[in-house]
């Protein structure tokens, strides 16, 4: 009997604890999904002013890669080791900035970044899951200037983007 | 596409190299060779390699050449969950049953529990709206109540514990543990994969009652004819091994087919085998060598290169890293101790239990690598979970050490068992490295 109890105690109360945790939990939200890989569409393709950040937005046509861990992700421009931003997810905006500028001197060893490049974007959890609105900023002040970004998710879509 | 066959050649080679080399270092501080293996596979990866000579990991690892390297390595998974299940013996659990119910099932929900409650904290900080919660909680619960079962068996025999009371009792629960712990896994991967799958639910359910049933009273009996020719011929043939590999493999695609990984196939097909200590030692003399000393590094490596500790960038990833590994640390721990001393074991024994079923070791990389591929776990966290997962099998051998020092190991056997038996008795399996002074040469793991 003593034994049935403490069975029961040990086993039996942590087992409806789960039952009881695993009903609490649907309550929470987790930050919107952006893993995997997007394509992607800037526009203008050109830009006037920019003509030395051919490093990142190439031909107006590119692949966005992003991984993710909770609100933060990292994000590279057709795999480029040199175009990655880190950002983060708050509900349905993107904030991130460049993290790393070698792509610059890869493509133009004489040029030389000073202005900052940050991403600010949008994806519509309801609407559209799997569309990535943004912009792409380039510096601050007079001197700024921006491009828009349009990205639509590769592949099945949010439920096999993680295996990457 | 076709493999390259010297870069391939040449992975295997670093590979080999790196884990035989970084294994015997471990062997030397006293930790199993497999600890060792599972850091070299870290050392190969963006951790180390990747970090410090970019070039040389790009050229050696490339991102296509990946697939070749996880084939081989899943092969050698399949062999070794085989080899794991081969292992099993219905009969330990039996004479143990008693004590062995209440601290395996102690330490499998204890931890369980604490994992889901880990769960709330984490669901929205590691973890994203495509996976559900529910998804999410069982799996980082399942993770924290795996014990490894074939490092554990290693560990308690290069301690000569694996006659005592405690090492027969942490044996047959690290059974029960692994077997439950695969059920449940099983049940989050069919969960997580049903809305992806080809079959519907109802159809890969009942389709896995029917291929359990066909494996426990068709399969079985097959292989009882194999044991009884064994028998007969005294020798395992390369026919027979031939048959016992087909059998693991069509048990690996039936379980893969209805969504619920090969690995459970390969798993179940070492459960059902006949249990005779000559066949199945036969059968591991074919087959542990090739698959410890050439595939499961493959696997180690193919793991750490998925590993990037550089994730684990700023102190709020390193703060869930702790938390991580306290949760893990006090429900495998804590409860395993906690129902082993209730049960009426001494607070010296219960802490080797406890000690012990909180190994994690390979085990815990073959549920995150499967959590990791069906999307429910981020790369963060399943590079702390790979954290946790080394420093608990690390910490296994030297906490043993402080709560069941080497002079006292003899009193816990049975007065019938001397030094001279246990050393008999261990030589079916483990005569190429152990001693009966209680010494040992650890091996292989």
């Amino acid at each position: 009997m003593k034994s049935i109890l403490l069975y029961l105690l040990l086993v039996g109360v942590p087992l409806l604890g789960i039952v009881g945790l695993l009903q609490v939990g649907q309550s929470l939200a987790a930050p919107i999904s952006l893993a995997g890989k997007w394509t992607a569409q800037l526009v203008p393709a050109q830009p006037q002013g920019l003509a030395g950040e051919d490093w990142l937005l190439g031909d107006g046509s590119t692949t966005l890669s992003i991984t993710q861990s909770g609100p933060n992700f990292r994000l590279t421009f057709d795999d480029s080791p040199g175009t990655v931003f880190e950002g983060s997810i708050q509900d349905m905006t993107i904030n991130a900035s460049v993290l790393d500028r070698g792509g610059a001197a890869t493509t133009n060893p004489s040029y030389v970044r000073t202005t900052a490049v940050a991403f600010r974007g949008r994806v519509d959890r309801q609407a559209h899951p799997d569309r990535l609105i943004g912009v792409l900023i380039f510096g601050d002040g007079p001197s700024r200037a921006e491009v828009s970004l349009t990205a639509v998710r590769q592949g099945e879509g949010r439920k096999a983007t993680r295996s990457q | 596409m076709m493999p390259n066959v010297t870069l391939l050649l040449a992975q295997i080679a670093v590979i080999l190299l790196v884990a035989r080399t970084v294994g015997l270092l471990f062997r030397r501080i006293g930790q199993p060779q497999v600890m060792g293996e599972m850091v070299a596979g870290i050392l190969l990866g963006p951790s180390l390699l990747g970090w410090a000579a970019p070039g040389i990991s790009a050229a050696l690892f490339p991102p296509e050449s990946l697939g070749f390297l996880n084939s081989l390595s899943q092969i050698g998974l399949l062999l070794f969950m085989f080899l794991v299940g081969l292992d099993l013996n219905p009969r330990v659990l039996r004479e143990q049953k008693h004590a062995a119910l209440v601290t395996s099932h102690v330490s499998i929900i204890m931890p369980f529990f604490m994992g889901t409650v880990l769960a709330l904290y984490l669901y929205p900080r590691l973890s994203d709206d495509s996976v559900a919660f529910s998804h999410f909680a069982l799996f980082v619960g399942t993770a924290m109540s795996i014990t490894a079962f074939p490092v554990l068996a290693r560990i308690l025999t290069e301690r000569n514990l694996i006659h005592s009371r405690v090492g027969t009792i942490t044996i047959a629960c690290a059974a029960v543990d692994d077997v439950t712990a695969w059920c449940i896994l099983a049940g989050v991967v069919l969960l997580v994969r049903a809305s992806n799958a080809s079959l519907p639910l109802w159809l890969t359910l009942s389709g896995t009652a029917i291929y359990v049933g066909v494996m426990f009273y068709g399969t079985r009996r097959l292989l009882r004819r194999l044991e009884i020719i064994h028998q007969a011929r005294a020798k395992l043939t390369q026919d027979m091994l031939g048959v016992i590999l087909l059998f693991v493999l069509a048990s690996a695609w039936v379980t893969e087919r209805l969504s619920i990984h090969a690995l459970f196939g390969a798993f179940l097909m070492g459960v059902i085998m006949p249990k005779d200590e000559l066949f199945v030692g036969a059968i591991r003399e074919k087959l542990e060598s090739l698959t410890v000393v050439l595939l499961l590094p493959v696997y180690f490596a193919f793991t750490g290169l998925r590993t990037s500790i550089g994730l684990l960038s700023g102190a709020d990833m390193w703060f869930y890293c702790g938390i991580i590994m306290a949760v893990a640390i006090t429900g495998k721990f804590g409860g395993a101790t906690l129902s082993a001393r209730l049960s009426g074991m001494s607070w010296r024994e219960a802490g080797a239990i406890g000690v012990l079923m909180n190994t994690r070791g390979l085990m815990e990389l073959v549920i995150l690598n499967i959590g990791l591929d069906i999307g429910v776990i981020s790369s963060s966290l399943f590079t702390m979970m790979v954290v946790m997962a080394l420093v608990t099998t690390f910490m296994t051998t030297p906490l043993l050490e402080l709560m069941h020092p080497a002079q006292e190991r003899w009193q816990d056997l049975a007065p019938a068992k001397t030094p001279r038996t246990v050393w008999r008795l261990s030589t079916i399996n483990f005569s190429e490295w152990q001693k009966p002074d209680g010494s040992h040469r650890p091996g292989s793991f």
